[in-house]
């Protein structure tokens, strides 16, 4: 029979804990998917046009930006693939990473009403919200595949690391999102400040542009490891070599070790904000 | 009752010299939290002492439980019982000590939780199984046994935001009381439903309870007194009463209760001035704590002012228990007692023999009738003028326990 104890949340071993984790991420599976299937026809039972609205607002930056370039307000670097496809892949993949880092406090307190009342394996939340951002992005791709289409850009061998990236990329970021969730759960200040420096660094990204080769801007740019990631995830879908592979390795290498040390963190940090919701 | 065959079988809760503290202020909370998270990753060894604002919600709490048992947990509010029930379910971490869950535990605490009300009763069904633990092939098998448990019938198919409020609790119980945990951690949640289905409810834990380990969390002390071979009294969080003896804790906690609200409002024409209690032990008046044995005779003694003349007074007393509910009232007074009239001062008595209510708390509430003008007419009603303890050796569930001889013939 299965024996579960509790004791205080500094008497831990780290190898149990990570393997209560892993263990949640299994058990909280089949939880997760069933949730996410119920939550995407709960969203959609009232909407018409459903799925749609998930592609708008990556759309309307592409959009104002397509716009500021070709009115000639702003002048910006040219770029190896037609301008409006760099912009809308640009927003498209940026949201994917900002998605990703707000994803765990997102389904945190979307679910918090479940968690806080009954015992499920909280990795089903970080399942949930992993899944939902796959999805999502899955939808607004098809944009980025109609546009692929349209500008007669062919397939070619770089689309095969596209996924892997993404998948990367994801783990990434909602590792750091877990990091970040007791610190932006006990300060509201800190998720604040999370979403300003996003905005900011979206400029220091080669999402609405490219690398303008010179200045202060080019200077980040190039040493900004997120504009390798939106990149490596552009250039394999446009056919054009992802950049080194050694970054992309030591990437993995360093998500890898930030994924385990968010399964061991969440574990701890959980039960201490729930006590902190009540009832 | 059914305990004594229970003492062999398997332990399967274990609670150790448990205490959990929270902090009053949020912000300040909020604080402790990441300064909680951050000694906790780091095993800084900082002590468990209080912080400021901070206070126990439960303070070094030991029980254990074994299979077939059922352990109540009574206490006022804020006694620390939820806090308890959370640790127990694993939701909270206590701060010392330790517990131990044996099996799979079942928590009837949030019927319906994930409940998403857009969705009908049947997709709801699924959400609300697995958040519970049940794997996809439980469900499948148990699906029509929950929704034939639920009796919702028709509505199957609607929107649960459409649902009344006790079909919610229908069928978040149906779901729950599928499983078939080990320990089942129960928290006030009969409480909502109407009668046939709260019956329905209690005959499906009684069923459970030959198999698993209950924690029964309830104020209503005839639930508690039904279920718990075990009683668990708190108080601010320590423990007050801890033992097999269920009657003895019941009649502990009935003294404790100290929520008594006369309503004390007199008229033009008359008022009761004071009145006292005699019984074989001692004599009461206003402000005792008065303690019947049970089947002895109470006798009272009302001292009633008038300011005017009273045709025909007839006294009326009722009696409510805990829960306020009527349950003995004394409206002979006419046949006993014959009085033209009454004026100034006077005391009536009213003996009541071999007084022979279940243990717990009562109050009586008093009226006078008298005949103005040719009508039988209201003087004054004293709503809960007197509450009462019986105390007894054994505890029934009925209000009365009757006295009654037995024989043998044979």
């Amino acid at each position: 029979m299965e024996v579960k104890t509790y004791t205080s949340s500094k008497d831990y071993r780290l190898g149990e804990l990570l393997k209560n984790g892993l263990k949640g991420y299994k058990d909280g599976l089949y939880l997760s998917r069933l949730f996410v299937s119920r939550g995407f026809k709960a969203k959609y039972k009232t909407s018409y046009v459903g799925f749609i609205w998930e592609i708008v607002p990556s759309l309307t930056t592409a959009i104002v930006w397509i716009f500021l370039r070709a009115s000639g307000a702003v002048e910006t670097t040219d770029v190896n693939i037609p301008f409006p496809l760099f912009v809308i892949i640009g927003t498209t993949m940026w949201s994917l990473i900002t998605e990703s880092i707000n994803k765990p406090m997102g389904a945190f307190l979307e679910y918090s009403s479940i968690i806080s009342k009954i015992n499920i394996p909280k990795e089903a939340l970080l399942l949930i919200g992993f899944f939902n951002v796959l999805i999502n992005h899955g939808i607004k791709l098809l944009l980025v595949l109609i546009l692929l289409f349209y500008y007669q850009i062919p397939p070619s061998i770089s689309l095969l690391y596209f996924i892997p990236i993404v998948v990367l990329t994801v783990l990434f970021f909602m590792s750091i999102g877990v990091f970040l969730l007791p610190l932006e759960y006990m300060l509201s200040d800190i998720g604040r400040l999370k979403n300003y420096g996003l905005m900011g660094l979206m400029y220091l990204t080669p999402v609405v542009y490219a690398n303008p080769g010179k200045g202060f801007v080019s200077t980040i740019m190039s040493l900004n490891p997120i504009a390798f990631i939106i990149d490596g995830l552009r250039n394999s879908l446009t056919g054009l070599p992802i950049g080194s592979s050694s970054f992309f390795f030591g990437m993995s290498v360093v998500t890898v070790l930030l994924f385990l040390g968010a399964t061991v963190l969440y574990r701890i940090t959980i039960p201490i904000i729930i006590q902190r919701i009540g009832a | 009752m059914h305990n004594s065959d229970t003492m062999e079988r398997e332990l399967l809760v274990k609670v150790e010299g448990v205490s959990k503290k929270f902090a009053k202020d949020l912000k300040r909370s909020l604080l402790y939290g990441l300064g909680d998270v951050f000694n906790s990753v780091f095993k800084t060894g900082k002590e468990v002492n209080l912080r400021k604002d901070e206070f126990w919600a439960v303070q070094d709490l030991s029980f254990e439980l074994r299979r077939g048992e059922c352990i109540g947990l009574i206490g006022h509010n804020g006694a620390g019982k939820s806090t308890l029930l959370k640790m127990l379910n694993g939701l909270i971490t206590p701060d010392k000590g330790k517990i131990e869950m044996h099996g799979r535990v079942g928590a009837l605490i949030e019927l319906g939780a994930g409940f998403n009300p857009i969705l009908t009763g049947r997709e709801n069904i699924y959400n609300n199984a697995a958040v519970l633990g049940f794997s996809k092939k439980e469900i499948l098998e148990k699906f029509d046994e929950i929704v034939a448990f639920a009796e919702i019938g028709e509505y199957l198919d609607m929107p649960v935001q459409n649902y009344s409020s006790g079909m919610r609790v229908r069928l978040g119980f149906a779901v729950a009381a599928q499983m078939k945990p080990d320990i089942l951690l129960v928290d006030e949640v009969l409480a909502v439903g109407d009668m046939g289905f709260v019956l329905k409810c209690f005959h499906q834990m009684d069923k459970l309870l030959e198999n698993t380990a209950i924690i029964l969390v309830s104020h209503s002390i005839p639930q508690v007194a039904r279920m718990a071979t075990k009683l668990l009294m708190l108080e601010k969080g320590k423990v007050e009463f801890h033992s097999g003896n269920v009657s003895k804790g019941l009649t502990e906690y009935y003294k404790r209760y100290k929520l008594e609200i006369p309503n004390y409002k007199g008229s033009e024409l008359a008022e009761l001035k004071s009145w006292k209690i005699d019984s074989l032990e001692k004599s009461y008046v206003k402000g005792d704590e008065i303690v019947i044995q049970y089947n002895e005779d109470m006798i009272i003694h009302f001292t009633i002012d008038c300011f005017d003349v009273l045709l025909d007074p007839s006294f009326y007393i009722a009696i409510y228990d805990n829960e306020q509910r009527n349950i003995a009232e004394i409206c002979n007074f006419k046949k006993k007692l014959i009085i033209d009239s009454v004026s100034g001062s006077f005391v009536i008595s009213v003996i009541i023999q071999n007084l022979n209510l279940n243990q717990g708390k009562y109050s009586i509430t008093v009226a006078l009738n008298s005949v103005q003008n040719n009508i039988n007419t209201l003087i004054f009603r004293y709503q809960s003028a007197i509450y009462f303890t019986v105390h007894g050796d054994n505890h029934g569930w009925a209000p009365f326990q009757l006295d009654a001889n037995w024989t043998l013939n044979s």
